[in-house]
């Protein structure tokens, strides 16, 4: 394997280890904003019946 | 007298004088009255109902109100997301500013759907012009979430015993239009003649009498700076806030800027006692109130006026004030001033560092927080103040052996359950973030600027500032990191949420019960006495469950610099 062909692997994992990092990050990030609401929803017959 | 002193009568009378007639007002505009608005307005919000199928005529209980609360507030938490990952590639982005990262983007996001407006970014480069124009949105909608619970809640003490609390929709929209909007224009047209920019166009390129070439960035402020006042938002359109020469040119729009956060948070007080016909209760909330912010705010005018007698003993002069951290054109009188307006209020936007203030008046600003009634945000001071008389209620029931009543509702297990759970997440939140972010140096004590006392006072008022949806920085903090990002991110989530639906709660089941007529052996709480009983209430709370921290932080560097 060539140079620049090493150098095209390590440029494209770390492009692809930066955006999953984002994209693990973003989902779990919504994902408990979600989860948050849902808690709040909850919340409200908890009020009611406590 | 001295001018700065007469400069905040000034400010304060002029926010008392138009408080009043805008809580009639309001309160008009809660109960279904005509305003001037309606000819430009009714239409288009027909025109919105008919599209999303929504009846603004139709009563709604307190639970359906909250879950179409919590929806709304959902989608812009998504829609928002997607705005701030995104905002490089979409239009209005002169500066070419980044994507915010997913954790800046997420405590960003909740930051400003909660009408907290904690900024882990600057404005200058840190966002587009769609962005902030999004953010600005926000502050509209945020801040009429809060008055729309509260509007809920003066329908439920209203009525003598009622299940259907008014149509959320109504009270959110109205708020917006006929409130906020139109408070908000008047202050930008005024604002622009002062001088701060309304463009699109990106940087400006100056050379300084120095000979060097400077990028100056502008944007939309006029625009922005209004509602971040009037919405009790606080988020700054540059990220040295109310500071900066362009969102806040002169004395003047100091002055308009403190009564533009100021004058609805008072306003609301007076619109309770108007809208529930009970205008001595209101004026016992009033009192209470404004003896509490006084309280905070004379000492911290008084500190920051007489410097600072470390400077002193340099041998600097320093006569007019502790000016490290604040603006000459604004002076020490009005930045201590603010500094209480600011955090009393939920606003949280800064005419000065608060980091530079006294120690003592740093312990004010973090006191005005961790009570966080003392008028309070947008509608939700008023909620916020409801727990406490719903505690003094039941406690003076307990002195004088009465059955706990509040406006002929007796108060049972169930809303004492409520209101101290509510009661005790905000210190919850405060206390056990920052013993996390103190327990673990390696990220929290490592994003200090400053070690010891100080710097535990950072950490306390990154929290506090949170919980309370404040939004304002001690700063000398680095605080867009991962940890700072997240933690925050969920203090800020759950104490925004939970304390409006705890009120509303409380309101709701006392307003589904039966009415008890007022009699010889009713508690009156329109009296000075129960004012000072509720009083004596927050005091409590708030010495029992902040006192120790606060001992940590300004207050051992208070007696450090002894």
């Amino acid at each position: 394997m060539s140079n620049e062909e090493e150098a095209c692997i390590e440029v494209s994992i770390s492009i692809i280890n930066h955006y999953s990092t984002n994209f693990m990050l973003t989902t779990i990030l919504i994902l408990a904003g979600v989860a948050c609401f849902a808690l709040f929803l909850k919340s409200i017959d908890f009020f009611e019946k406590i | 007298m001295n001018t700065e002193i007469l400069g905040i009568i000034a400010m304060f009378t002029a926010t008392l004088a138009l408080a009043i007639p805008l809580g009639k007002y309001i309160a008009k505009v809660y109960g279904g009255g005509k305003t001037f608005l309606d000819p430009v307005f009714n239409p288009i919000e027909k025109g919105f109902y008919k599209i999303s199928g929504i009846d603004p005529t139709r009563g709604m209980g307190w639970k359906e109100q909250m879950v179409a609360l919590l929806t709304i507030n959902l989608v812009w938490f998504l829609i928002s997301m997607l705005i701030l990952m995104t905002q490089l590639w979409l239009p209005l982005n002169p500066d070419g500013n980044p994507n915010m990262t997913p954790d800046l983007a997420f405590n960003t996001t909740i930051s400003f759907v909660v009408n907290c407006n904690l900024q882990h970014y600057s404005g200058e480069t840190g966002i587009s012009y769609l962005g902030q124009l999004w953010l600005m949105f926000l502050q509209f909608v945020s801040a009429a979430t809060g008055m729309a619970a509260a509007a809920a809640v003066f329908v439920a003490f209203r009525e003598k015993t009622t299940t259907q609390l008014g149509n959320f929709y109504d009270f959110f929209v109205k708020s917006c239009t006929r409130i906020l909007l139109p408070i908000s224009f008047v202050l930008a047209i005024f604002f622009v003649f002062q001088g701060m920019p309304m463009t699109f166009e990106g940087k400006d390129t100056i050379i300084s009498l120095q000979g060097d070439t400077i990028q100056v960035s502008r944007g939309p402020v006029a625009a922005f700076v209004p509602i971040k006042h009037v919405g009790t938002n606080g988020g700054g359109f540059f990220g040295a806030n109310g500071a900066h020469p362009f969102e806040n040119p002169t004395y003047f729009t100091n002055m308009l800027e403190i009564w533009g956060q100021f004058v609805i948070p008072m306003a609301m007080v007076f619109a309770f006692g108007y809208f529930i016909r009970k205008r001595k209760l209101a004026l016992m909330i009033y009192g209470v109130m404004t003896v509490g912010f006084f309280i905070l705010a004379i000492p911290n005018i008084n500190m920051e006026m007489n410097g600072n007698p470390a400077i002193a003993a340099m041998g600097i002069d320093n006569s007019s004030g502790a000016m490290e951290g604040k603006e000459t054109r604004i002076g020490a009188a009005a930045s201590g001033f603010w500094s209480i307006v600011t955090t009393v209020i939920s606003t949280g936007s800064i005419n000065s560092m608060h980091d530079s203030s006294m120690p003592l008046s740093g312990m004010n600003e973090l006191l005005a927080m961790m009570i966080n009634s003392f008028y309070g945000g947008d509608g939700v001071g008023i909620l916020n103040f409801l727990i406490f008389i719903i505690l003094a209620v039941f406690i003076s029931g307990l002195m004088v052996g009465r059955t706990p009543e509040f406006l002929g509702k007796k108060i049972e297990a169930r809303e004492m359950k409520i209101a101290m759970m509510i009661a005790l997440l905000h210190p919850f939140l405060i206390l056990v973030g920052t013993a996390l972010s103190t327990a673990f140096p390696a990220q929290g004590a490592s994003t200090l600027n400053n070690p010891g006392f100080h710097g535990f006072s950072e950490i306390l008022y990154e929290y506090t500032s949170a919980s309370a949806n404040n939004g304002s920085g001690f700063e000398g903090l680095g605080d867009n990191t991962l940890w700072w990002n997240i933690t925050t991110g969920f203090v800020l989530i759950l104490g925004r949420f939970l304390p409006i639906i705890g009120p509303v709660a409380i309101a709701g089941l006392l307003a589904s019960k039966k009415y008890v007529p007022e009699g010889a052996g009713t508690l009156k709480t329109d009296t000075a006495t129960f004012g000072l009983m509720v009083f004596a209430v927050i005091a409590i709370v708030a010495a029992l469950s902040f006192f120790p921290a606060l001992t940590l932080g300004p207050i051992a560097e208070y007696f450090s610099m002894k």
